[in-house]
């Protein structure tokens, strides 16, 4: 058809998408790799060429392992409970005998990730309060009186901590998905699968993981990426501390930017989260075919 | 059905965009209303202190004020000020914006680098203030100072000079603010307790309340800026005044003294003595201050600035001055504090204007009302009385005439990278993830760093 | 099948007790939430496990008072503004790219879909500074640009795959009848696509109402921040005042699990359609 071809309406629709996209996701991007070469300051016009100055002082700071191991942490543990475990509870909730409870444990474990991630930080700051937080509280009113985990402030727990929070807020959501994908398995393969004495654990290897495999390497990576974007939930819970323990490439830059006046090396954090993050939804695209015709 | 909800959901979605329409209109309108435009008269003593008030020209000017004072009853104040200032120069527009604290020093930091940057602006001294002196972000204020003297000469002497740089004025002092050791007057009573003056005697106190099961110093160090406060003290004490002030100059900075590993063995003391409020690193630090206002902790490290909170909460509170140890080296006669005031943006098209409403800010009415309405000690001299301070902070003044001058802030008065080592260390040093000896290592080359960067 | 092991029925059991034990995890901190939202401050620190002796209804007053409800109509206008925004235009690109032809189209579709490699995380400061030159640092202008355009991408491909199953024919005769493009995309094209763009609009949605770093960054003013930012503020400004903090988190979380419980069957059809975390 002619109006398939007509210029105007093609220049005139993709016009928006096309130069928001230029404006305020390419030409920042662009921006970021410059200035993460100068040493400059939010408050003054100055800049100072550095070359890669800003990168070293990254590379040989000695919190970058901590901050690196965070979030290659926050990582491991997100695949699995989000991946696999959320998998296996969908599996489980399939079964006969959960089915009528299905669509109970189906919303209330949903529930967490309608809420903002802010607000669950400040709630749970409560709850891992040590002296008046509903954990140690718990803990005390069972019997283990001599134990008092600081939970937050302790430099080795924090971390767990707050991956925990992390994972309690989205690994329903993740089950979710998983049941909806589960759902649309061809009933036949679970019935021949029955038929040839296969127990429930075995249906769940043989049909539904090879079913699910390659959506689940797809959430794997994307679950991989949101981790080394992990930014809300650090900042509202910990701020980074006890020291430096919890902080992630996320708070870093924020940190160099916003109270350290170092523009520069944040912008070189800016860029060394795109690279990772650029390389996986790379790999993430080659898996998943997107964009294929 | 299933079509009702979704048109539910399409009908709810249009109103609340009708309503989002409205509510964004509703908010520009009360925004006017709040700066006072509607010429409010307000209860404020209506002197004029604004003398040469000769702005015949019809010239309009908007003048952005940005401060830090977000709490209900007291970022009014300002506002205030602003009405009586638009009252008597009708051409002039005060437009006023305020983000609460921590946030406020990352964000002026930011806004000054924008083009619509504040024309005033709070800013504490010391480094902080300097390093806007540097980029030449501020204006120097000297001649407004020079032409008029009286105005100079209204000030409490050392509140001027944190502002100072090369000889030069760049800020406008409206608060003095110091730390001090607050107690609780009737536990004091109760166990019999005599406020401390030796640093021997101050852990003999500590020790009685932690064996009476009371929490004897309430110190909540989640943020660490909070035993930050305590070390900005102890390094007032423990390391000679000139070493000092060549250490916190990041040119110059070396922090090799021995005196800043003793200073952190002492808040290591007090904390592993088991007399900061238990688990201090996880503490919220006003959940760990509550403990104080409803009696279950003996004594807070509190700033002056604060001090109307423990007539608030019914607290009958003294104070005093944490005494140092006997073999100090640094200068014990200085108090943990500094002048705050505002800047004046080096972009503003109308110095002049916004130098008056300093002067306005700083007139004596309004210097006390700062003192009721914001429970601040004034920058001015001889507006404190026994009727509008409280009896605390009374002393407080007392205590900052008698000493020698301010240790200021260590977080504000160090380069900000130095900063970011020192202060989130104190957790660790609290912790004992890190030594003393580490930290101020770790601080030593930082500092070191920050040389080459400068010089380069 | 029955199960003919011991052990199944006792696995069972297990898997059993497992969710009610997460269910329970989830729960009780909601419920721990709602009800210190109604106590007394040191009731809140000296008995969190308690029931408040009087319940402090009067919390929820005060967190609307310190505003709590100039951010729920802060948030409500940033998302619905770039829900729209998002959705409209993302739907008319996708309606170029999966109709129409031209050169280079390969190209701007990849150009489109890039944008998905470029996280909002390595933009802040950058976008940031732009936004300040723009002026459009400190408005909602600037939050819902910044949060249309990270939208875009991943809303464009999902409707592109969508609209290319769709059938052309009806598209075609309204051509034929003399309709321009803009109406059979508004009347057409639109319509059909209504569950596509309820997914995209609930990905956008979710985002928006949530998002707390550009929010932190880019909003200054107390006046125009949305709730996840300003609840944090109010922590602040509240000093040690719980309960009410609580009742502004209550606020915020039982309005979006109110609509989610509402609108449940559509809000999981949508997930669904994306299949993406958000």
């Amino acid at each position: 058809m002619k109006v398939y071809k007509n210029k105007k309406i093609i220049i005139l629709y993709l016009a928006p998408v096309v130069i928001g996209l230029a404006v305020f996701v390419y030409y920042p991007l662009i921006r970021s790799a410059i200035d993460s070469l100068f040493q400059w300051v939010s408050f003054s016009t100055e800049r100072k060429w550095v070359g890669f100055d800003n990168y070293i002082q990254i590379f040989t700071d000695k919190d970058f392992f901590t901050i690196l191991k965070n979030n290659v942490l926050y990582a491991l543990f997100s695949v699995l409970c989000q991946v696999l475990l959320a998998m296996v509870l969908a599996a489980c909730l399939e079964e006969l005998f959960m089915r009528k409870f299905q669509k109970f444990f189906r919303t209330v474990l949903f529930l967490p990730s309608l809420i903002s991630m802010s607000v669950l930080g400040i709630l749970w700051k409560c709850i891992f309060n040590p002296n008046s937080g509903l954990l140690n509280t718990f803990i005390h009113a069972i019997g283990f009186e001599n134990v008092t985990p600081t939970w937050l402030g302790d430099a080795n727990i924090a971390i767990f901590c707050c991956i925990f929070v992390s994972q309690w807020q989205y690994t329903g959501y993740c089950m979710l998905l998983d049941l909806v994908g589960i759902q649309k398995i061809p009933r036949e393969l679970y019935e021949v699968a029955e038929i040839d004495g296969a127990g429930a654990v075995k249906r769940f290897f043989y049909v539904t993981l090879p079913m699910g495999k390659e959506s689940m390497l797809v959430t794997s990576i994307i679950t991989v990426i949101g981790s080394f974007k992990i930014f809300t939930e650090i900042q509202v819970m910990t701020g980074g501390g006890p020291g430096r323990a919890t902080e992630v490439l996320a708070t870093a830059m924020y940190r160099s930017a916003f109270t350290n006046d170092e523009m520069g090396v944040a912008s070189a954090y800016a860029m060394i989260i795109f690279v990772i993050t650029l390389i996986l939804s790379l790999i993430q695209m080659k898996v998943s075919h997107t964009g294929e015709e | 059905m299933k079509k009702a909800k979704s048109y539910l959901l399409a009908v709810m979605l249009m109103a609340s965009a009708v309503l989002a329409g409205c509510g964004g209109n509703a908010d520009n309108d009360s925004s006017a209303g709040d700066s006072g435009q509607d010429g409010q008269e307000t209860e404020a003593p209506a002197e004029d202190s604004g003398s040469e008030t000769e702005d015949s020209s019809d010239e309009q000017i908007t003048l952005k004020l940005f401060h830090n004072w977000i709490n209900v009853d007291e970022a009014p104040y300002f506002e205030d000020i602003a009405a009586e200032f638009e009252a008597s120069h009708p051409n002039v527009k005060i437009e006023i914006e305020n983000v609460g604290d921590p946030d406020y020093k990352s964000k002026l930091k930011v806004m000054l680098g924008a083009e619509d940057a504040p024309d005033i602006f709070f800013s504490w001294s010391g480094e902080y203030a300097q390093k806007f002196v540097r980029a030449g972000s501020v204006l120097d204020l000297t001649q407004y100072y020079d032409e008029d003297s009286q105005w100079k000469d209204s000030f409490i002497p050392a509140s001027l000079s944190p502002f100072e740089s090369d000889g030069k004025i760049y800020g406008v002092p409206v608060r003095v603010d110091c730390k001090m050791m607050v107690y609780n007057k009737e536990l004091f009573e109760q166990y019999n307790v005599e406020v401390p003056t030796t640093w021997d005697e101050f852990l003999e106190v500590c020790q009685t309340f932690k064996d009476a099961g009371l929490i004897p110093l309430a110190l909540g160090n989640q943020e660490p800026w909070a035993a930050c406060h305590y070390i900005s003290t102890f390094n007032g004490m423990m390391v000679p005044e000139d070493v000092r002030a060549a250490d916190y100059n990041y040119k110059t900075g070396e922090f090799t003294d021995p005196g800043y590993v003793e200073a952190l063995n002492m808040l290591k003391t007090l904390n592993d003595s088991g007399y900061f409020t238990p688990n201090t690193n996880a503490m919220d630090f006003d959940m760990a201050r509550n403990d104080f206002f409803i009696g279950e902790a003996a004594m807070t490290y509190m700033q002056a600035i604060e001090f109307g909170r423990c007539e608030e909460n019914g607290v009958d509170a003294g104070v005093f001055m944490i005494p140092a140890p006997d073999d100090a080296k640094g200068n014990t006669n200085l108090i943990t504090g500094s002048p705050d005031g505002f800047m004046i943006s080096s972009k503003c098209e109308h110095p002049e204007v916004a130098v008056e409403f300093l002067k306005l800010m700083t007139s004596k009415p309004w210097q006390e009302k700062m003192i009721t309405q914001l429970s601040s000690p004034a920058a001015v001299e001889g507006v404190h009385n026994e009727e509008n301070s409280s009896e605390v902070t009374l002393l407080a003044v007392e205590q900052m005439d008698k000493a020698d001058g301010f240790v200021n802030w260590l977080d504000s008065d160090v380069h900000s990278q130095v900063a970011d080592v020192y202060v989130p260390g104190l957790q660790e040093v609290i912790a004992g993830s890190v030594t003393p000896e580490e930290l101020m290592e770790e601080v030593h080359t930082t500092a070191e760093q920050i040389h080459t960067l400068e010089e380069e | 099948m029955k199960s003919k092991h011991w052990w199944g029925s006792a696995g069972k059991i297990l898997i059993f007790l497992f969710f009610c034990v997460f269910a329970i995890v989830i729960i009780l901190p909601m419920i721990w939430m709602i009800i210190s939202s109604m106590k007394t401050n040191t009731e809140f620190l000296k008995d969190p496990w308690g029931l408040p002796s009087i319940w402090h209804w009067d919390n929820y007053a005060y967190a609307f008072k310190y505003g709590v409800g100039k951010y729920f109509m802060n948030s409500v206008i940033v998302t619905v503004v770039s829900v729209f925004v998002t959705v409209f235009f993302s739907a008319l690109a996708a309606y170029v790219v999966s109709r129409f032809q031209f050169k280079g189209k390969n190209l701007v579709f990849l150009f489109i879909i890039g944008g998905m490699m470029i996280s909002p995380e390595a933009n802040l400061v950058s976008l940031f500074k732009l936004l300040q030159t723009l002026h459009l640092y400190d408005t909602h202008a600037g939050l819902i640009i910044s949060y249309s355009v990270f939208q875009l991408s991943f809303t464009v491909l999902l409707m592109r795959s969508y609209m290319l199953s769709m059938s052309q024919e009806v598209e075609e005769s309204a051509f034929m009848d003399g309709c321009t493009s803009f109406k059979v995309f508004l009347y057409i094209v639109v319509p059909i696509c209504r569950p596509v763009l309820a997914s995209g609009a609930l990905f956008a949605t979710m985002h928006a109402w949530n998002e707390f770093m550009f929010a932190t960054v880019f909003i200054e003013s107390d006046d125009l921040r949305t709730i996840p930012t300003g609840l944090v503020t109010l922590q602040a400004a509240l000093k040690t005042d719980y309960p009410v903090l609580i009742s502004g988190l209550v606020i915020s979380a039982g309005v979006v699990i109110i609509a989610f419980l509402i609108f449940q069957k559509q809000f999981i059809r949508g997930l669904a359609q994306g299949s993406v975390k958000g």
